[in-house]
């Protein structure tokens, strides 16, 4: 029966994926978020992922904290670092810059330097070399599928809170006070404050949220990989940037598609193809996509049109 | 006669920092021109890639004379800048950065896979020096003549409103896709001689030389420099070479406050440091005109200056 | 100048006022040449007090190490740099410096090309009579044609790519290659019984790939074990179930981890999460703590090492004394070996020749060069390769177990790499 393992391999690989994508969207999450109702590309986005693998890690290798308190913690400690920077530039920059271009390139600078602080920061705790939870935190264990697939409580545990974050975010968008008010920020920020929405704690708060997505992202990955060091951020960044591009900026729907379409796509290249290719991908996504459709493949709802 | 003296001792002291600044030069005006007329594009630091590898290959193994492999490094990344602003015409800000850093990462995958050519992860070694510092540096001169002349006059205005008002370029029959076209082509060319440059000056060149860190160095320094001027850009260029030089003595937090200073300046003075020294200079020669002070400060942040709204 | 009324932005007097100080404070000690090792890095203890004052003076050895202290590899550069201090201590101890005393300083690199090219400048030009070169290979690439311009000889450790050795005479590498040791872990796998293994390699890492795709396949055959999968991928990569799949297809007795940082942990873990029971090795960039996040998970993973407290050659003995002498508490790495032998040689240089200007380095090199060998914390070292400027070292293979290294096999001596021998 030769056809067996190799389904059963296919099997593994999909939920590899589906893992994988989960990952993503939870990380592209907030990215989306900034960017689609505040115009901030944050760049600090990476650092603010390892920030909060790091402070588990700090948490819980004493045994100080269990992994759920640690987690809550850390996904404060990077809304904490995500607001920080949009209290001391994105907030000057937003309200003194008249044109709109320069306003984007001084955020994007100022996130630059928000990202070298807050991965000094991470590299000299850790003497620059690598680190993780220890594995008594999270006790991983594997559940068997059918065939040699299976899936461990971790994986499980991502994909279920990427579900969560993504309809929630999503509904909150949509529905709630709070999120409409983000919309109308993110439509006019002028008229809005003249009717009276409190632009700059609209900011604050869209920016924590951002930051704590990164955050629950970071930590969730941190358990699951075990081992991770400051450049991972970034490798999560430029893999973001086609999210954002191919799902539609500020489109939470098109960012869940697409970060499970650019991981079954990388997956793809892993298991079946030239595996040393699998960083382009996503960068010939980013131009394939803005050749053929710029605002994206599945722009629909958007906080703003593009 | 003594200042020769010392001028000349110190060159030969910072001689190695003179050559990084001068490349790095060239790299942040391929930025700041793109920039400049509104097209924010980060191309440049892809074809500092392919003019690297073009121009040492062709030094290296096929023994071209120097000035023939940098021109010919030059044209070929013109043709490619020309082809790929065809491709992103229909792309504005930050969609179109994204789609320019793509590129250049892109650039940089090809160049780790195609080990026949670029050596793959080996980089190609030992390519001979066929550069002198003389020569960057009259490049330079250059190129900041022909960036100052398209500051001024009719292409300088024009860049000016096809950067700030399409429409209303468009109405004055502009072709607004022409212009756009040739700083596109003008910015690879600069970031191709970038690239040729260090090749044959520093004679080896590795696939990663080219990453996402100096896509982020070359736009950080023309914005901390300031983009409405090559000026700005060469200020920005002089100062990210040699801070973090300096720096590295404070020991291990000095890329803490580097960071720090980043946040500072782009926060806070968004002309960049070039505007400074703009407002400076207007403060020491019109001091019995402070009204002119006003305008002068605000003309020193470009973009946010000129035709206003 | 200008009051801080008169700009439109307050930030900016801030902005200016933040670079003035801060360029002004390092504009000062702008004759870094002389920086001694203490104010650098805080881990110099008091080999570098010994050395902090008299740097002009006559019966001193001025030398500089254009290291990486801060940035992507300071955790080795740090060890690098205290393995040297343990060096420079006994030689100065010695007497065989002919009375006079090493003084090393240190020049950071921050692991950027552009720094590191400037900095090498700068110590060429100083009154160091030797450059010990940056650790990352596009670092020691872009350096040591300025060291061979300058005349000045450069000793290189741990950057181990192709074409360093060439540009020019004044370059040494004093850290064996691990292609001279890999084969230990080889012989290993063999004595085990296994017969297939499957590998995954950094695919963007040039000693990785050469490792990977040219001398393992050929050292496997040898010995009668085929490779099934052999995966590279870029060392980026940040996911690895889909690459854990594929590395278990054919349950193979053995899978290979030739990557590096944490993805080697992170592999190892996924592995055994997923059930794996095979033997799991890996390249030397194992060694120094890159296990440790792995936990149990990577209990039993073997690879080869340049040093090993446990070896028992008589230098490697007196480095692991001296070395826990100068930092109580602390156990010696390779990485700190790496530094000692480097700096070793030179002193060994300086006592042959009797010279210590920079020509008699040199011929103090080449002196020792000829004589064959000599002893470094990591064994007995052999020179080898074009004008036996480079070395071969025993190495030994060892084993990850709760947190530590522990040697399993010790490698020969004198050879120019380990053989194969199990049939």
């Amino acid at each position: 029966m030769p056809g067996a393992p190799a389904a059963g391999e296919m099997l593994q690989q999909l939920i590899n994926a589906i893992v994988f994508g989960s990952v993503l969207t939870l990380f592209a999450l907030g990215l989306s978020l900034a960017w689609g109702t505040l115009d901030v590309l944050n760049l600090a986005h990476g650092a603010v992922f390892i920030f909060a693998g790091y402070l588990t890690y700090e948490l819980t290798r004493q045994g100080a904290l269990s992994f759920v308190p640690a987690l809550i913690v850390s996904m404060v400690g990077a809304g904490a670092a995500t607001v920080a920077l949009e209290v001391l530039a994105f907030r000057f920059i937003r309200t003194r810059f008249a044109n709109k271009r320069q306003a984007e390139l001084s955020m994007l600078v100022a996130s630059i330097g928000g990202a070298i602080i807050i991965d000094q920061v991470v590299s000299n705790e850790t003497g620059a070399t690598t680190f993780g939870p220890p594995s008594s935190i999270f006790k991983v264990r594997e559940y068997h599928l059918t065939g040699s697939a299976g899936i461990t409580n971790i994986q499980i545990l991502i994909v279920v809170v990427a579900v969560l974050a993504a309809v929630g975010l999503d509904q909150w968008v949509r529905r709630s006070r709070q999120g409409r008010a983000v919309r109308a920020v993110a439509y006019d920020p002028v008229t809005s404050g003249l009717l009276g929405v409190n632009v700059s704690f609209v900011a604050i708060s869209t920016m924590f949220v951002a930051g704590a997505l990164a955050g629950l992202a970071g930590v969730l990955l941190a358990v699951n990989l075990r081992a991770e060091e400051v450049a991972v951020g970034q490798d999560y960044l430029l893999t973001a940037f086609a999210i954002l591009i191919v799902g539609g900026v500020g489109s939470v729907r098109g960012a869940v598609l697409a970060a499970y379409l650019i991981a079954i796509a990388e997956t793809a290249v892993v298991a079946y193809g030239p595996t040393q290719w699998r960083d382009g991908i996503a960068f010939l996504l980013i131009l394939l996509v803005l050749l053929v459709r710029p605002q994206g493949l599945f722009a629909k709802a958007q906080f703003q049109r593009a | 006669m003594q200042t020769i003296a010392s001028i000349s001792s110190w060159y030969a002291n910072n001689e190695t920092l003179i050559q990084e600044i001068l490349i790095y030069a060239l790299l942040a005006f391929s930025i700041q021109v793109a920039l400049r007329s509104g097209i924010f594009s980060l191309a440049g630091v892809g074809f500092y890639a392919i003019g690297s590898y073009a121009a040492g290959l062709l030094v290296k193994e096929q023994a071209w004379p120097t000035a023939l492999a940098v021109i010919a490094a030059v044209l070929l990344c013109a043709l490619l800048g020309w082809a790929l602003s065809v491709l992103l015409v229909r792309l504005r800000d930050l969609y179109l950065a994204l789609a320019t850093v793509a590129f250049d990462l892109m650039v940089g995958v090809v160049a780790l896979n195609w080990s026949s050519l670029t050596g793959g992860p080996l980089g190609t070694v030992g390519i001979p020096i066929s550069v002198t510092t003389l020569t960057i540096f009259i490049t330079v001169l250059g190129a900041a003549a022909m960036l100052a002349l398209m500051q001024r006059g009719t292409i300088g205005r024009t860049l000016v409103a096809v950067r700030e008002d399409e429409q209303l370029a468009r109405s004055l029959s502009v072709n607004v896709r022409r212009y756009r076209e040739l700083a596109f082509v003008i910015s690879s060319m600069l970031g191709a001689l970038a690239g040729a440059y260090h090749a044959l000056l520093f004679t080896d060149i590795q696939a990663t030389d080219a990453g996402f860190e100096l896509i982020v160095l070359a736009l950080t320094m023309v914005v901390i420099g300031g983009f409405g001027s090559w000026t700005g850009a060469l200020l920005g260029a002089i100062l990210l070479t040699w801070i973090p030089i300096e720096l590295t003595s404070i020991g291990q937090w000095w890329d803490a406050v580097y960071g720090a200073m980043m946040i500072v300046v782009a926060t806070f003075i968004p002309g960049g440091l070039i505007s400074l020294v703009t407002i400076a200079g207007r403060a020491s020669r019109g001091r019995a005109r402070p009204s002119l002070l006003r305008r002068g400060s605000a003309a020193a942040a470009p973009p946010a200056s000129s035709s206003g709204a | 100048m200008f009051s801080s009324r008169r700009l439109r932005w307050p930030g900016g007097a801030l902005a200016l006022l933040v670079m003035a100080v801060t360029i002004a404070a390092c504009g000062s000690s702008k004759p870094s040449t002389t920086k001694t090792t203490s104010t650098v890095s805080s881990t110099s203890s008091s080999v570098a007090a010994s050395a902090t004052s008299s740097t002009e003076s006559a019966g001193t050895i001025p030398v500089t190490f254009v290291g990486d202290e801060t940035g992507l590899v300071a955790f080795v550069g740090k060890e690098v740099l205290k393995g040297m201090e343990v060096a420079v201590k006994r030689a100065n101890a010695s007497g065989e410096l002919h009375g006079k005393k090493i003084v090393l300083s240190v020049m950071d690199t921050a692991s950027n090309v552009s720094t590191a090219t400037v900095k090498m400048s700068d110590a060429v030009k100083s009154n160091a009579v030797a450059v010990f070169g940056p650790l990352l290979s596009n670092e020691a690439l872009a350096t040591a044609p300025i060291a061979e311009r300058g005349k000045v000889v450069d000793i290189e450790t741990e950057a181990e790519v192709g074409g360093l050795l060439q540009i020019g005479k004044y370059i040494y590498r004093l850290t064996p290659s691990e292609f001279l040791y890999y084969p230990l872990t080889v012989d290993h796998l063999a004595k085990l019984g296994v017969k297939h293994v499957n590998l995954v390699y950094a695919s963007d890492n040039p000693t990785l790939t050469e490792e990977s795709t040219k001398l393992l396949p050929e050292w496997t055959k040898k010995l009668g074990i085929s490779i099934g999968t052999s995966v590279g991928i870029p060392s980026t990569t940040t996911e690895f179930s889909s690459i854990v799949t594929k590395l278990e297809t054919g349950k193979p007795e053995a899978i290979g981890v030739n990557m590096i940082g944490p993805a080697i942990a992170s592999i190892a873990s996924a592995l055994r999460t997923s059930g794996y029971k095979g033997t799991i090795f890996c390249d030397q960039s194992a060694t120094a703590g890159s296990l440790k996040p792995g936990g149990s998970a990577a209990n039993g993973i073997i690879y080869g090492v340049l040093y090993s407290p446990e070896m028992s050659f008589p230098s490697s003995k007196e480095f692991t004394k001296l070395y826990e002498e100068s930092f109580p508490g602390e156990k010696p790495q390779g990485y700190d070996a790496t530094g000692y032998d480097a700096m070793t040689a030179f002193a060994d240089a300086i006592a042959k020749s009797g010279s210590d200007t920079r020509e008699g380095v040199l011929k103090g090199m080449q002196e020792l060069t000829v004589a064959g060998s000599f002893d470094g914390g990591s064994g007995p070292l052999k020179f080898t390769g074009p004008e036996h400027r480079e070395v071969s070292g025993p190495g030994a293979l060892v084993e990850w177990k709760e947190g530590a290294e522990h040697m399993l096999v010790q490698g020969t001596p004198g050879l120019e790499s380990q053989p194969l021998k199990a049939q």
